[in-house]
């Protein structure tokens, strides 16, 4: 891509938050399970993923001018390398495709019954190109200003909610079987946090790639516990059975706030800056995958097929998920699965191989200056 | 630098198209609020009946009057989308449910078609989740054609009802919100909202009496609350905003009755296994205000003030275990969701107690222990002076 | 271009500037020595807009000291001469002296010196020093650019007394050869912005420059976005203190504003007069400016998405209130907006064409009788009337018009794409605008300051007025990182 501007790790780290916070209240789908206890499974899926994170630092200090797609193909050797990053390519358009999916779907579910999804995500992929043509660091800076506007407006929104908590959320606590608890840590994995590993691709951008796990880990962090201070109000608020049954709790929780005798339902205001939020996910998952084709591929114009990924995203948008319960069947039960190949185990390999070959590595980059 | 203006048309171009089928739109111009929703159900052939109350502007004067006119509708149907579309034959305006605050369902339809009615409820966009769920004795539709004794809307009438009924407690509503996520609870009941006609001797009108309560267990009407039981619940349910419950109580103590304005009940709950089974003790705290009484009263010994706080207390006792009797004969439903504190607080023992919860609760002995503390006296101390 | 030196015959060079000038009635040569019938000294200039009354009074005035003028100390004469009109500069070539001339400027000739001497008279009539008619203080200077760049140069010289204090000079304009200055302070100046905005100012092609804006739109980063990039003002004060934030001020010859590069977004939004306020207040200010930023760029969409889209979120009474407004009204929500904001831009431009004792009485017809007889007709509906006079008035307490005009212009689409589809159309167009207004740079400084790891300090005072002595400014000596230059 033209733009080849350092960011900061300050900026990397509202990123990582902003790319895993999104959607990451929409469903709660391991709340739903677990109730009072998804504490567990999410500070597990969260430990997990930041160390993935620390061990892709480790390999990018290893080849630190080098993009994650030529240290894929450094490590594996040229095809195989090539074959995993076509993999990484497909959990992108997997991640943009739910994305819009999901946004679609709540839309239509809970404000717009009218409105055809397909509308609803041409805009969306429209956004996304134009935000993705305007590049990485014009992303990144209406991250920053997008994330104080959201964090005071969630801030006040949770405020509010708390006088609405009239259960206990975390009562009983440590009811949930183990292998509830490790079902429980793969979806949350797979959802919110395991996203989080296509960030490697975006490392090569960092200026100081040492110190890069400080603002990385911070980010992650915050967003765990704005993802646990969300369910637990949720729960608290709903109650434990209507939390269960509802398709998006945290959306019906906000909807209980009430100011005074007559302000009500004022998630309105929250829903159109958190649809803002929510895009960030897509948008960057649309800038990596056009910008790992064109690495993939040397590509010289990566501008020009920004729309036309757009609208593959959007073409395969329209044919997916058409039912929301198969959006739900896929999240709970393929997903978490199929999502730990690219999130889990070809990092695992990588870094693996990286200690294995590491000092072969530093002496070949010692090498040629 | 061509670029941005290409995107620019490019969305323009988009819109364009987009602008046409905008299908979301409805313009407040359209739009016939509906304030108060009554549902009543047929068993016998297996139909709804849907009333929709609702408010509408006054004709197209373009004067300055912000008078409305109130409109009762009803229609039958297979379904309750059925019922509501029926509606439709009989309305000019697009109904919008989106400020319906109220839901009255009649006897019949609570005990017969519950299940549906709320499904429909939580399922439907429009449908607030702060509405308020009551039920009407008789049928919904005839309570809802009552006016209003205060000549407001009948709807802003039965609002303020509603958010004032912790000032006497004779009086619950619960919200949507509650009543679905309690309504599957397999364990516990609930107590909302009672709707009936007041034929009171000396009017002319019939006016709307919003009193006592309406039992739920297992999904299913199963019987009225009188004013008192439905303070009982009020005291005894955990919830923050009844704290700020306030009620009257008549004590008689030395030969004088007291009347004192008891608030700010505070409880704890505490749960043991006898040997009889599980039971429970509760304790009480409350603060109490002296109202009036009806013969001098040595309010300054202490004597006399411990004597007053101590027969109020077994007053309170009195009137809960009476209540509780009655909500575990005679309903054998867990009106005030002990079950939750239960499986909240001794998890371990609940799953052992769950299966044979129906069994135990009935025979569960409750004990209370209410402690009164009188905290204001009022502006005047006693009228005879020393 | 071709240069034309001047020889040393000023006959020659007489001949040059007549054919140069001809057919100009202002031109004027007059000779002050002819030897043999051809002129060794002279000097040319054009009448009226050189200072012809002093001119000749100091050539009197030379004269009448009889003493000097004799053979062999004429060149001490002529110097003498020159000293009394003012400070004189060596021109080399024909068209220096042309230009020269074009300037109000007078060119000496002296025979056998191969250059001539100009001297700046301008004897035309400027506006004398104003009070700022666009850029109002409650508190603060009071005076306001002129037209002359030289009255302007010297209100911010007098302010900034410092050898620091640099002036490069350009001349901008085949035609209008306009005097273009470029201000900055040595110390504090960002080299790669000055460096930058000295290019850009090289590269400018145009025919004639009359005003700061056609600079403006020529130096500009983002030729295409409705967001002004560069700041101008009419205020020296507000120049001054730019300087001093490591700007640089670019001033133009017949126009009143000066620009300032960089600017920022945040520049748009805060008047000098923040600065001479107490910072509380100031701060209040800059908060309360926040709010009508959104409410101009928002309101009327957002009154559409509420009254059309999302009706739960009106409270119940207010609810009510619409209910009994609208009814009659013929037109969807939309419509009304767009006729309501059009009759108000109508409104608008009408009471700022017309003279200013009109103005107001047509704001007062516009406002008062035709928004309170198309409530009663039932043209449109009272809240509509509320919402777009809010949205209005809030657009008015934008300190820059230019801010204020786009925020206007932006306020169209938006309503466009609420109208589509809701809040969600109002989010992405908000998120469009966003991105637009985060891509943009100003001279290579970003549009939006964000904090990026670095000097957060620096950011924050963009958005909020710190207490005197805590003010970056103020504290450090130097606005450049010397870690990094040293």
């Amino acid at each position: 891509m033209a733009d080849t501007l350092k960011i900061s790790n300050f900026q990397f780290g509202c990123i990582c938050f902003t790319y895993l916070s999104g959607f990451s209240t929409l469903f709660f789908n391991e709340a739903k399970i677990l109730q009072q206890d998804v504490w567990m499974a999410n500070v597990s899926a969260i430990v997990l993923s930041i160390l993935i994170l620390w061990l892709m630092k480790h390999v990018q200090v290893q080849y630190p001018d080098k993009t994650m797609t030529e240290i894929y193909q450094v490590l594996l050797g040229k095809w195989l390398g090539k074959a995993a990053v076509v993999g990484t390519l497909l959990y992108a358009v997997s991640i943009t495709v739910l994305t819009l999916r999901a946004l679609s779907l709540f839309y239509t579910t809970a404000i717009l019954p009218h409105t055809s999804p397909e509308l609803i995500m041409l805009m969306l992929v429209l956004t996304t190109s134009y935000s993705v043509y305007l590049g990485l660091e014009t992303i990144v800076r209406t991250v920053q200003v997008m994330l104080p506007l959201f964090l005071i407006s969630i801030t006040v929104i949770c405020l509010l909610m708390i006088p609405n908590v009239e259960t206990n959320p975390f009562l009983p606590a440590f009811h949930s079987r183990l292998p509830e608890i490790a079902y429980g840590t793969l979806l949350s994995y797979a959802f919110p946090f395991g996203k989080g590993t296509l960030l490697i691709f975006l490392f090569h951008r960092i200026g100081n790639k040492k110190r890069l796990m400080a603002g990385t880990s911070i980010g992650l962090v915050l967003s765990c516990a704005y993802l646990l201070i969300a369910t637990y109000l949720a729960i608290g608020s709903l109650g434990t059975n209507l939390m269960k049954s509802a398709t998006f709790p945290f959306f019906s929780s906000i909807q209980l706030v009430k100011i005074g005798l007559y302000l009500e339902r004022i998630e309105i205001v929250i829903i159109g800056i958190w649809t803002v939020f929510t895009l960030f996910e897509t948008i960057v998952a649309h800038y990596l995958f056009t910008t790992i084709v064109s690495e993939l591929f040397r590509i010289q114009e990566p501008k020009r097929f920004i729309l036309p990924f757009g609208l593959l995203f959007f073409a395969i948008g329209t044919r997916s998920y058409v039912r929301p319960t198969e959006l739900e069947l896929y999240n709970t039960t393929i997903l978490p699965f199929s999502t730990l190949l690219p999130t889990l185990i070809l990092p695992l390999i990588l870094g693996f191989l990286t200690l294995f070959r590491g000092q072969n590595g530093n002496r070949r980059l010692r090498d040629d200056p | 630098m061509m670029r941005p203006v290409r995107w620019a048309l490019l969305f323009a171009a988009f819109l364009t198209i987009a602008a046409g089928c905008s299908t979301d739109i409805t313009e407040i111009s359209d739009v016939a609020l509906v304030m108060i929703t009554g549902v009543d159900y047929d068993e016998e052939r297996g139909k709804f009946i849907f009333t929709a109350y609702c408010i509408l502007p006054s004709a197209t004067s373009t004067e300055k009057t912000d008078k409305h006119h109130e409109w009762v509708a009803s229609a039958q149907g297979d379904s309750i989308l059925d019922a509501a579309r029926n509606l439709r034959s009989r309305a000019g305006k697009t109904m919008n449910w989106q400020h319906d605050k109220f839901f009255v369902i009649g006897e019949e339809a609570a005990r017969h078609a519950f299940y549906e009615i709320v499904d429909y409820m939580t399922r439907s966009r429009d449908i607030r989740l702060t509405s308020y769920i009551l039920v009407s004795e008789g049928k919904a539709l005839d309570t809802l054609k009552n006016k209003s004794e205060t000549n407001d809307l009948l709807a802003n009438d039965l609002l303020g009802r509603t958010i004032n009924q912790h000032l006497w407690g004779k009086s619950i509503s619960l919200t949507l919100k509650d009543i679905s996520n309690w309504f599957a609870d397999p364990y516990r009941g609930f107590v909302t909202g009672r709707l009936r006609t007041n034929h009171g001797a000396g009017r002319s009108e019939a006016g709307l009496v919003l009193s006592g309560g309406s039992a739920f267990h297992k999904g299913k009407f199963i019987g009225w609350l009188n004013g008192q039981d439905t303070l009982t619940v009020y005291m005894l349910s955990k919830r923050k905003e009844w704290n700020k419950l306030e009620f009257a109580l008549r004590v008689q103590s030395r030969s004088a009755n007291v009347t004192l304005l008891m608030h700010a009940p505070k409880k704890k709950f505490h749960f043991r296994q006898s040997d009889q089974g599980p039971a429970m003790d509760v304790d009480m705290n409350l603060k109490a205000t002296l109202m009036d009484m009806d013969r001098p009263l040595q309010i300054q010994s202490p004597e006399t003030l411990e004597q007053l706080e101590r027969a109020a207390g077994r007053e309170i006792e009195e009137m809960i275990e009476g209540s509780l009797r009655r909500f575990q004969r005679d309903f054998k439903a867990d009106l005030l969701g002990l079950s939750d504190f239960i499986r909240q607080y001794h998890s371990k023992e609940w799953s052992r107690m769950k299966d044979k919860w129906d069994e135990l609760y009935p025979a569960m002995p409750v004990k209370i222990h209410a402690n009164v503390k009188l905290t204001i006296i009022g502006m005047n101390q006693s009228l005879e002076g020393n | 271009m071709k240069q034309d030196p001047i020889g040393g015959s000023v006959a020659n060079a007489l001949n040059d500037l007549t054919r140069r000038f001809a057919d100009n009635d202002l031109f004027v040569i007059r000779d002050l020595d002819i030897e043999e019938g051809r002129p060794t000294a002279s000097f040319a200039y054009l009448r009226t807009i050189v200072d012809e009354k002093n001119l000749n009074r100091e050539l009197v005035g030379v004269l009448s000291d009889g003493h000097k003028y004799e053979e062999g100390r004429k060149d001490a004469f002529y110097i003498e001469f020159m000293n009394r009109l003012g400070s004189a500069k060596q021109l080399r070539h024909m068209e220096e002296v042309e230009q020269f001339i074009s300037a109000a400027g007078v060119v000496f000739f002296i025979e056998g010196r191969f250059m001539a001497y100009g001297i700046v008279m301008p004897g035309y009539e400027t506006r004398a020093i104003e009070e700022p008619k666009i850029e109002v203080n409650v508190r603060g200077p009071r005076e306001g650019f002129t037209e002359d760049i030289q009255k302007n140069l010297s209100m911010v010289y007098r302010r900034l007394k410092t050898s620091e204090l640099k002036s490069v000079p350009f001349q901008i304009g085949r035609q209008s050869q306009t005097t273009v200055m470029v201000l900055y302070l040595k110390n504090r100046v960002d080299e790669p912005v000055l460096a930058e905005v000295l290019k850009r100012l090289r590269d400018v092609q145009m025919n004639v420059l009359i005003d700061s804006a056609q600079l403006e739109e020529w130096i500009q980063d983002s030729k295409y976005s409705p967001f002004a990039q560069i700041l101008n003002t009419e205020r020296p004060d507000r120049i001054a203190s730019a300087l001093n934030h490591g700007k640089t001020a670019i001033l133009i010859d017949g126009s009143p504003n000066a620009l300032i590069a960089p600017s920022l977004f945040t520049d748009f939004l805060h008047p000098s007069e923040d600065l001479y306020e107490r910072f509380y207040f100031a701060n209040f200010l800059r908060m309360l400016r926040l709010i009508t930023l959104i409410i101009s760029l928002f309101g009327p969409s957002l009154y559409i998405a509420l009254t059309t889209f999302h009706l739960e979120m009106i409270p119940t009474p207010l609810m009510l209130a619409f209910l009994s407004s609208k009814a009659g009204i013929p037109f969807p929500t939309f419509i009304e907006a767009l006729i309501m904001e059009i009759a108000f831009e109508i409104l608008r431009e009408a009471s700022l064409r017309l003279p200013r004792v009109l103005g107001q009485s047509v704001s007062i017809v516009g406002a008062l009788i035709i928004g309170e007889t198309a409530v009663d007709a039932g043209v449109v509906s009272r809240p509509m009337v509320i919402v777009v006079a809010m949205t209005g008035i809030a657009s008015f307490t934008i300190p820059q018009f230019s801010t204020a005009i786009s925020l206007r212009l932006l306020r169209f689409p938006l309503m466009f794409t609420t109208a589509v589809t809701g809040v969600f159309g109002l989010s992405l167009g908000m998120f469009v605008i966003f991105l637009h207004l985060c891509s943009l740079k100003s001279f290579g400084k970003p549009y939006v300051p964000l904090f990026d790891g670095r000097e957060w300090r620096k950011v924050i005072e963009n958005y909020v007025l710190l207490p005197i002595q805590h003010r970056n400014i103020q504290s450090s000596g130097s606005n450049r990182r010397d870690d990094e230059t040293g």
